[in-house]
């Protein structure tokens, strides 16, 4: 998702998107924030990933609809009563609501791990949190690094006629133990000597960072984040002026002013953002073909013929 | 730009206080209850992990929380098995014992980040690093005052067993929206008080397997290496 954009352009729109999801429970608002993740879920990640979301989240929507229903008897619209309980269709709607809410935060939470990545955050928080980024960079190659190593301790250890596999319970409890004992303490030491030898290579002095900027800000990204910030001041024009709030009880009140609708219509461009950048791509890349395949023909016309 | 980086701790504490204040002081903010919620949990990750930065730590100080970040999280995937059983919450006390709060901190917030890359990320995530990140605060705390009886560090791991599900459990109640009522509060913590129980028991026998041996093994890298002066 978001392909070819700079970290930064990323991280400010899923920013502004799950601010504005998690501000909004409304009975329109939210669903559509709902379908607009999983639109862009299935255009980045495939229509089949789509079948999973969906597999976890109805049932949820479904649960927390079911609960409130059951749970929650304000609401004037009674349209059942069950041992004197009254069923209401405000209960129920605002179950749903709170549902898609909940699961639309999901999908966006999920679709922003997947745009960032390692390399994007690593670029982002470079900057402002070198040390940390430096333990998580590290802990990249260390965690398979310290696979291996146990692996092979264990096998130093088996030599010795001491396994995890046999012998009684207690013995192979003492065994274990000592094995991770041994593991931890040999990783601290040797976490030292790497340290000691990256000081002697010069980490930690003077300006020099933890991380390669690799992204540069292209005029694309500056597209991006202007339409990213002036979608999210229609919605919040449209918020501060009241009309995107709504009452579930007693009775279910959307204000529907022409406000409201431009501030949805807002909502829902700004949500849908990625699909647009990525059906402009995929029509630039084939503009560019098309244009590179005529002046092949004409530079090589005579050739064909 | 130093002075910035100074302050920038402490505007993001602001924060956190002012998303309380306003959660619980202003009347018509109960619908903006996630918001104010996750933006508060942000600003107190925020706050510490810059803390830590302003430090400066240097390539030696940062070894130990790794090395402890990796066990905590091979440990906790390896116990996936068990329904709430880990060593990370011991652990990570360990480190808040043995090398400091701040450090503490960052090895709870960074355990739950790096064993969610294996077992898969969420909006809980904030809240386990918050979490932990609080439980190696307790750590550091008890490690300042030298409160470092083995009697102690149990009695702190079982009760950091249910601090934590405590504070895991505000962001079922954020997803609720609509307020925090008393009745939903009884809810959501009642049924969540089996698990902290299984969470505490296994806290309780980890503390007692691991503690004596983890933080003698971290005293003496400290007072090997002289990270002492960092602390």
């Amino acid at each position: 998702m978001l392909h070819r954009c700079h970290p930064v352009t990323r991280l400010c729109w899923f920013l502004q998107v799950l601010v504005l999801g998690m501000l909004f429970c409304h009975p329109v608002l939210s669903p559509m924030a709902l379908a607009a993740g999983l639109i862009c879920q299935g255009a980045a990640l495939g229509a089949r990933s789509c079948r999973t979301t969906l597999g976890f989240g109805l049932p949820v929507i479904l649960l927390m609809g079911g609960l409130n229903l059951f749970f929650n008897s304000r609401g004037n619209t009674v349209f059942l009563y069950l041992n004197d309980i009254p069923l209401t269709l405000e209960s129920l709607i605002y179950g749903v609501t709170a549902g898609c809410m909940a699961v639309g935060m999901a999908v966006w939470l999920m679709l922003f791990a997947k745009s960032l990545g390692r390399s994007g955050l690593l670029d982002l928080f470079g900057g402002i949190l070198p040390g940390i980024t430096m333990i998580l960079t590290m802990l990249l190659r260390f965690l398979p690094l310290y696979r291996k190593r146990m692996k092979g301790r264990m096998d130093t250890q088996r030599t010795l006629g001491r396994t995890t596999q046999e012998g009684s319970l207690t013995r192979r409890f003492q065994d274990g133990g000592r094995l991770l004992s041994s593991q931890f303490s040999a990783s601290l030491e040797q976490s030292i000597t790497t340290a000691d030898s990256m000081t002697a290579r010069g980490y930690g002095l003077g300006k020099r960072l933890s991380r390669w900027p690799v992204e540069k800000l292209h005029l694309r990204d500056g597209v991006m984040l202007a339409a990213t910030l002036l979608f999210t001041a229609g919605v919040v024009w449209a918020w501060l002026a009241g009309t995107l709030d709504c009452r579930f009880f007693p009775e279910i009140t959307v204000p529907g002013s022409p406000l409201f609708w431009g501030g949805a219509g807002c909502y829902l461009l700004l949500l849908l953002l990625p699909a647009f950048w990525t059906a402009g791509e995929k029509a630039r890349r084939r503009l560019v073909l098309r244009r590179w395949n005529q002046s092949w023909k004409e530079a090589n016309a005579h050739d064909i013929l | 730009m130093n002075g910035l980086r100074k302050l920038l701790p402490w505007l993001c504490l602001a924060g956190m206080a002012a998303c309380i204040l306003v959660m619980t002081f202003v009347p018509g903010m109960v619908r903006y209850y996630t918001l104010l919620l996750f933006g508060g949990a942000g600003c107190c990750i925020a706050a510490l992990l810059l803390a830590f930065e302003n430090r400066r730590p240097s390539a030696r100080a940062l070894m130990p929380v790794m090395v402890l970040v990796a066990t905590a999280s091979v440990g906790r995937v390896v116990f996936a098995f068990l329904p709430q059983v880990q060593p990370v919450t011991v652990l990570v006390l360990c480190a808040g014992i043995s090398l400091g709060p701040v450090q503490g901190f960052v090895t709870g917030a960074l355990s739950a980040v790096v064993s969610n890359l294996m077992l898969g990320m969420g909006p809980w995530t904030l809240w386990q690093m918050l979490g932990w990140g609080i439980i190696g605060l307790l750590g550091g705390g008890m490690g300042k005052l030298r409160l470092r009886q083995k009697w102690l560090v149990c009695v702190a791991a079982v009760v950091s067993g249910f601090l934590y599900g405590w504070i895991v459990d505000i962001w079922t109640l954020a997803f609720y929206g609509e307020g925090i009522t008393l009745e939903l509060f009884v809810t959501v913590y009642g049924a969540a008080t089996l698990f902290n129980a299984i969470h505490s028991a296994g806290n309780l026998v980890f503390s007692l397997l691991l503690y004596p041996i983890v933080c003698k093994k971290l005293d003496r890298v400290v007072k090997k290496y002289g990270l002492g002066s960092f602390r």
